[in-house]
């Protein structure tokens, strides 16, 4: 197993920590940060709790990040992705202490270590994902007329959507998935990938560019 | 048939959509925002199917047991095993979920109602603390612990229902324990801890029957908290604030994952030698007056943040790299031999007033643009060789016999008004120009 990933963490949630010398959450808030929304609950309170033992808090932060990981980790390594995400949540129980930031900046760190541990798997296995390429006639709900927008939005499934992203190309599918399921803005996510921030909008507009493509072509297939 | 027109989406449409479908507040006749949305939806059951077996790792971290969070590398088998047991029971999961308020109360159901009342005084009890009941080092008990909760059927229902263990709820089981214990010896005929009395809750943790007890699945939590079995009357006498029990040389002893998860009422009142073990996350709970009394070497790892708000007599021993990043404001408060240590760097932020408190020897370093900020009396003790560096707008303001130690390279750009007023021995060190200049 790769040890230079593991001892890379704890200065990655320092690097996710845009003021370390203020008590949590006191920090100046940001004018450019997204309005917190239902979708994407602010989990400072809980990660506070759960690095203080609180077992209820760290449920709360598993039923947040463990979809959200599990549907970023199937675009790196497939079928894989639930153990995968097993050993991310090893690591993140381990760390946790060590973590320092606010709820946007745990998402970060914990797909910070999700994906070194999708590298570490990628590594093992020498083999790309064999993600099975979704059919396009399985999307046509997608691609819903006005009436049945609404019915779409209820029966497009999640595993669908994801395995249609998944099916772009690497780059493209991780921009994309960091941006929307794990919530993070582009900076964050440039963080997660080692990236400019400029270079995952880049990479994240490509994306969504050839999923309108594809969208549209299964339209078109259906009629 | 559809609105999704052929279209060009443009970079700043794209920022939008995706910050939208993160928001869930997609619109909902674009397929595109459509297709988001549906990845980012919330989970479901079957990918929260792993959730006893992280709580479980998450436990086994707290208990301090490295033992049992081994390399991700050599956990896969076990994992493999519980992750196929687990999904036998999705359905069962899933209602551990929806319903964690019927399992707890399956799981407190075992115990008395509400109200302490330490009425009855029974007496019993037996020997020592700390015996070695248990039998097993903390780190492989509760290895077996944790792994028996999520491999058992049985057992895992009760630990997967049983929420948080938050320390009220740890001070209900380690009363129970004490009435099971108090029950099991024959001084109360009920089980329950809340008829006992201070002393009878002591004398009912310091018997070893205690071991008999918390094998019962229902203690899992207290015995996981605690760090160990053997643990357990130490820690119950800490949360429940009795006298006599546990002695501080006992306390150092419990898992400090134990001691973190106290309330900051417990944790004042145990010694700075235990502190001072805790993390740096636990510590900054804690009041001024508590942490002032740990030691500097502790303090150090505190952050800027907290430090600020102990008392200076708390920082003056802190190491120089920590005092550097204090806020100004704090700074200014610590005696002048606690600044004197600090980086010129820090030095040059504190007020001239501040700075005119400090010994020569470190004003020496500053560099001139600091200080020529302080007082004429300040820069009159300064040594030639620094005033020399000093501008000339600064120098003219020092006093004629400080003038006149200075070098003549540097009197001579002084103004002749100033130059005037220095005595005749010095002037006629001056250059011959400057000296006609002024008239000798």
């Amino acid at each position: 197993m790769d040890r230079s990933a593991d001892t890379a963490l704890p200065g990655t949630a320092r690097k996710h920590d845009p003021n370390p010398a203020a008590a949590p959450g006191a920090g100046p808030a940001r004018s450019d940060r997204r309005p917190t929304t239902t979708d994407k609950p602010d989990l400072s309170e809980a990660v506070r709790a759960a690095q203080q033992g609180d077992e209820q808090a760290f449920r709360a932060l598993y039923r947040d990040l463990q979809p959200r990981l599990l549907r970023y980790l199937r675009t790196m390594v497939g079928d894989d992705a639930e153990d995968v995400a097993s050993e991310a949540w090893l690591h993140i129980t381990r760390d946790l202490a060590g973590f320092s930031g606010d709820s946007d900046g745990f998402r970060g760190w914990a797909a910070t270590i999700a994906r070194h541990r999708a590298m570490d798997h990628q590594r093992r296995n020498r083999r790309r994902p064999q993600t099975a390429p979704t059919p396009v006639e399985d999307l046509g709900d997608l691609a819903a007329g006005e009436d049945t927008a609404q019915s779409a939005l209820d029966t497009v499934s999640t595993q669908a959507a994801v395995a249609m992203i998944a099916d772009l190309p690497p780059d493209q599918a991780e921009a994309v998935m960091l941006r929307v399921v794990m919530g993070l803005d582009a900076e964050s996510a440039g963080r997660v990938l080692g990236k400019k921030a400029g270079a995952v909008r880049t990479a994240a507009y490509r994306g969504l560019r050839k999923l309108a493509t594809r969208l549209e072509q299964a339209d078109s297939h259906e009629q | 048939m559809n609105t999704s027109q052929p279209r060009h989406i443009d970079r700043e449409t794209a920022e939008r959509l995706l910050d939208r479908a993160a928001a869930g507040s997609a619109r909902a006749d674009d397929p595109l925002a459509l297709l988001l949305t549906a990845a980012a939806a919330p989970g479901d059951a079957g990918e929260l199917s792993g959730e006893d077996l992280a709580v479980a790792a998450f436990t086994a971290q707290l208990a301090g047991s490295p033992a049992h969070a081994p390399a991700p590398g050599h956990a896969r088998p076990a994992r493999r095993r519980l992750a196929r047991h687990l999904s036998l029971k999705v359905a069962g999961v899933a209602a551990a979920l929806a319903g964690v308020g019927v399992a707890l109360a399956a799981a407190t159901g075992v115990f008395s109602s509400t109200s302490p009342s330490p009425a009855g005084a029974p007496t019993a009890g037996a020997p020592t603390v700390g015996t070695s009941q248990g039998g097993q080092p903390s780190p492989g008990h509760t290895g077996a612990t944790a792994g028996g909760r999520t491999a058992s059927p049985g057992a895992s229902a009760t630990a997967g229902g049983t929420p948080a263990a938050p320390v009220t709820q740890l001070t209900g089981l380690c009363t129970e324990v004490a009435g099971h214990v108090a029950k099991l010896e024959g001084s109360t005929t009920q089980a329950s801890g809340q008829t006992l009395s201070a002393t009878g809750l002591t004398q009912a943790l310091a018997s070893p029957a205690v071991g008999t007890v918390l094998t019962s699945p229902v203690f899992a939590t207290l015995t996981s908290a605690a760090g160990a079995a053997t643990n357990v009357p130490d820690y119950c006498a800490l949360v429940l604030g009795l006298p006599s029990l546990p002695q501080p040389g006992l306390v150092a002893s419990l898992p400090r994952t134990a001691l973190a998860a106290l309330p900051v009422s417990l944790l004042v009142k145990l010694p700075a030698s235990v502190l001072a073990q805790l993390p740096a996350s636990v510590l900054v709970r804690l009041p001024a007056a508590t942490l002032a009394t740990l030691p500097a070497s502790v303090l150090a790892t505190l952050p800027a943040s907290t430090l600020a708000t102990l008392p200076a007599s708390a920082l003056v021993g802190l190491p120089t790299s920590v005092l550097a990043k204090l806020p100004v404001a704090i700074l200014a408060t610590l005696p002048p031999a606690t600044l004197a240590r600090l980086p010129v760097s820090v030095l040059a932020k504190l007020p001239p007033s501040v700075l005119a408190t400090l010994p020569i020897s470190v004003l020496e370093k500053l560099p001139p643009s600091v200080l020529a900020k302080l007082p004429i009396s300040v820069l009159a003790k300064l040594p030639p060789s620094v005033l020399a560096t000093l501008p000339i707008s600064v120098l003219e303001k020092l006093p004629p016999s400080v003038l006149a130690t200075l070098p003549p390279s540097v009197l001579q750009k002084l103004p002749p008004s100033v130059l005037s007023t220095l005595p005749t021995s010095v002037l006629s060190k001056l250059p011959p120009a400057i000296q006609s200049e002024l008239g000798l």
